[in-house]
């Protein structure tokens, strides 16, 4: 992947890793990469590692078995960590009686970090007109940016931010949604992790789900989410299919349907369900992106890789009537649920969800 | 190191703890100071007179009366010095920002005996301008250049230092600030000053001549006369010991436990 040819020092890698708490296997055998120049999503339910891999990459928690390092290094080793990475792991790593400048103070001190950038980072997050006000009266928001001020002090190359848009307001969540995608503009490898991919799926270039301490799929995120199909209705399919494949576009499903428009109206309305439940594969083998999406029902074809107006051209060229002609968007929350569940709990997968 | 004890000191100077603290021990002393000095030598509740100002155990006594209350703050500020960043859950940063655990630790102990020190100055100071009043007013001798009197101000200081260390490793292995201050309070002021009482009553004094609290009045060599018991102290330079090695073996423990802990 990118990875092999960006700048090692700013690669975040995880090897093997392994974190028995008790007789809670919290990290199971999970290794992945994280490159720079892109933000990566690090996406699981609740529960599923996250928390306890970045703690271990920060060196704050001791893995049973297996790597985390950053740039090749462990964190522990790291001659000038602020400097290298900078991490938000909780917004509520603060003390209430303390305010947020004299916070970050404390903490610019460790690395010699002039007051100047404090200020500066303070100003950065949106927080300048309260950096003097205890931290006990910040809302859940402002913690957040404070804790996001604290990562950036140092002007680290590596972030590692955990569930950074818990308690942000949807304005807030926007203006982080532009400011880790300007970061990575920059060059330096953002790490998000996050319980919702819906939270972070305008955010993110890579994915990399886990669950259950074990990883799930790495890739980028047009690769979950699979080329844009449309979906188009008619009473007559087998000529609109040939029509469009003249044409010289990818035609799925139709003909079985024939010329009987009384079928098609109950089978156009169940397309939404086929296309969700498909998600469902639940073989283990994350079969998702192309190829993975159920059968169109009688009456209504897939052509994959053009768009509705060009689809509805061909149609309007041909004569033919249509009853429907919609993009097919994928369904990226039901796909990672579909990913992330745990068989034992979710018990058996529903019927025909895995053809 | 010096900016990991640069940052260890902005931390106990940006919360209002430290200065609370300050007030309390200073009002303490003063208010010690004055009542050991007007009550000294005179019979109180009827019973035979305690001993006078013309004592120089007496005079160290007044002018170190604050110690008690002084060395006990010590220990809540080592204590939340420690236990305060599990609570506030600020180790993290702490730990992010100085992933080599053992620099914490020392930083912290450095800045926690220099700040315990500056107690010890303020308690010494509070009860020797209060104490040397009141004596002067009765018409004793101040006695602050002979009698020991200033070897026992200064290591009334030490004594108030060694104790933050103590706090230290309390909070390092208790890592509720709530339960591990009732603790060491509850230790330090009630339960460990009633079995050095109980010990000497039961004339086996030699054995709790090595508890941390009379460890530190040895430093002081107060007056130990009145109650009908004589408590048994160690020399001066035994206490100092004595503490110092309490204060050695927490240090070491709160290092040992804090390297190794996972934080989560």
């Amino acid at each position: 992947m990118a990875a092999a040819v960006a700048d090692p020092s700013r690669v975040v890698a995880v090897e093997h890793l392994t974190k028995r708490f008790g007789s809670v296997l919290a990290v199971d055998d999970l290794s992945f990469a994280v490159a720079p120049g892109r933000v990566t999503g690090f996406l699981g339910p609740n529960g599923a590692g996250k928390t306890t891999t970045l703690r271990i990459l920060l060196s704050l928690v001791t893995p049973s078995s297996g790597r985390a390092t950053i740039g090749g290094h462990a964190y522990r080793d790291l001659p000038d960590p602020l400097h290298t990475v900078g991490a938000a792991l909780e917004a509520t790593g603060f003390h209430s009686g303390r305010t947020a400048r004299d916070h970050l103070r404390v903490l610019a001190a460790t690395a010699a970090i002039p007051g100047r950038r404090v200020d500066e980072v303070l100003g950065l997050v949106g927080l300048a007109d309260s950096a003097r006000r205890r931290v006990g009266g910040y809302s859940m928001g402002m913690r957040q940016r404070l804790a996001l001020a604290a990562a950036m002090l140092g002007d680290p190359a590596v972030l590692l931010l955990d569930e950074p848009a818990n308690g942000l307001d949807p304005e807030g969540i926007r203006w982080l949604r532009g400011f880790l995608r300007h970061l990575a503009g920059e060059g330096r490898t953002v790490l998000v992790s996050s319980h919702m991919l819906s939270e972070v799926r305008q955010t993110v270039d890579d994915v990399v789900i886990i669950a259950r301490g074990r990883l799930i799929r790495q890739a980028p995120l047009e690769d979950l989410e699979g080329a844009p199909a449309t979906l188009v209705r008619t009473p007559t399919p087998g000529p609109l299919a040939r029509a469009l494949t003249t044409a010289g576009m990818a035609v799925e499903g139709g003909p079985a349907g024939g010329d009987q428009p009384g079928t098609a109206d109950g089978a156009g309305a169940a397309t939404g369900d086929g296309a969700g439940a498909a998600t469902g594969t639940g073989t283990g083998s994350a079969v998702l992106g192309t190829g993975s999406r159920a059968a169109p029902p009688d009456g209504v074809l897939r052509v994959r890789g053009s768009a509705p107006s060009s689809v509805g051209a061909v149609a309007h060229r041909s004569g033919i009537e249509l009853h429907e002609l919609r993009l097919e968007v994928s369904d990226l929350e039901a796909t990672f649920l579909a990913l992330t569940a745990d068989p034992d709990e979710q018990g058996p997968i529903p019927e025909g969800a895995a053809r | 190191m010096i900016r990991l004890i640069r940052s260890e000191s902005l931390k106990l100077f940006t919360t209002r703890l430290w200065w609370g603290l300050l007030i309390g021990v200073v009002l303490t002393s003063v208010a010690f100071a004055i009542l050991a000095a007007s009550t000294a030598g005179r019979s109180l509740g009827g019973g035979a007179a305690s001993p006078g100002l013309n004592d120089p155990a007496v005079v160290r006594s007044v002018y170190t009366a604050g110690l008690g209350v002084a060395y006990v703050f010590a220990l809540a500020l080592g204590v939340i010095a420690m236990a305060g960043e599990y609570r506030h859950q600020t180790m993290t940063a702490t730990v992010l920002a100085s992933p080599r655990r053992l620099r914490i630790v020392v930083s912290k102990l450095i800045t926690l005996i220099a700040v315990g020190a500056g107690y010890g100055v303020a308690t010494v100071a509070a009860g020797v301008l209060a104490g040397a009043v009141v004596i002067a007013v009765r018409g004793g001798e101040l006695r602050l250049g002979s009698d020991g009197v200033p070897r026992a101000l200064v290591l009334a200081v030490l004594a108030v230092a060694l104790w933050t260390v103590l706090g230290l490793a309390v909070g390092t292995l208790i890592r509720n600030q709530v339960l591990a201050l009732l603790l060491a309070i509850g230790i330090a002021w009630i339960a460990e000053p009633i079995v050095a009482f109980a010990l000497n009553a039961l004339n086996v004094g030699e054995v709790a001549e090595y508890l941390p609290s009379q460890a530190t009045s040895a430093l002081v060599q107060p007056s130990t006369g009145g109650g009908g018991v004589t408590i048994s102290l160690l020399p001066w330079w035994g206490g100092a010991l004595v503490l110092l090695g309490y204060a050695l073996v927490a240090g070491a423990l709160g290092a040992a436990i804090t390297l190794r802990r996972d934080i989560t």
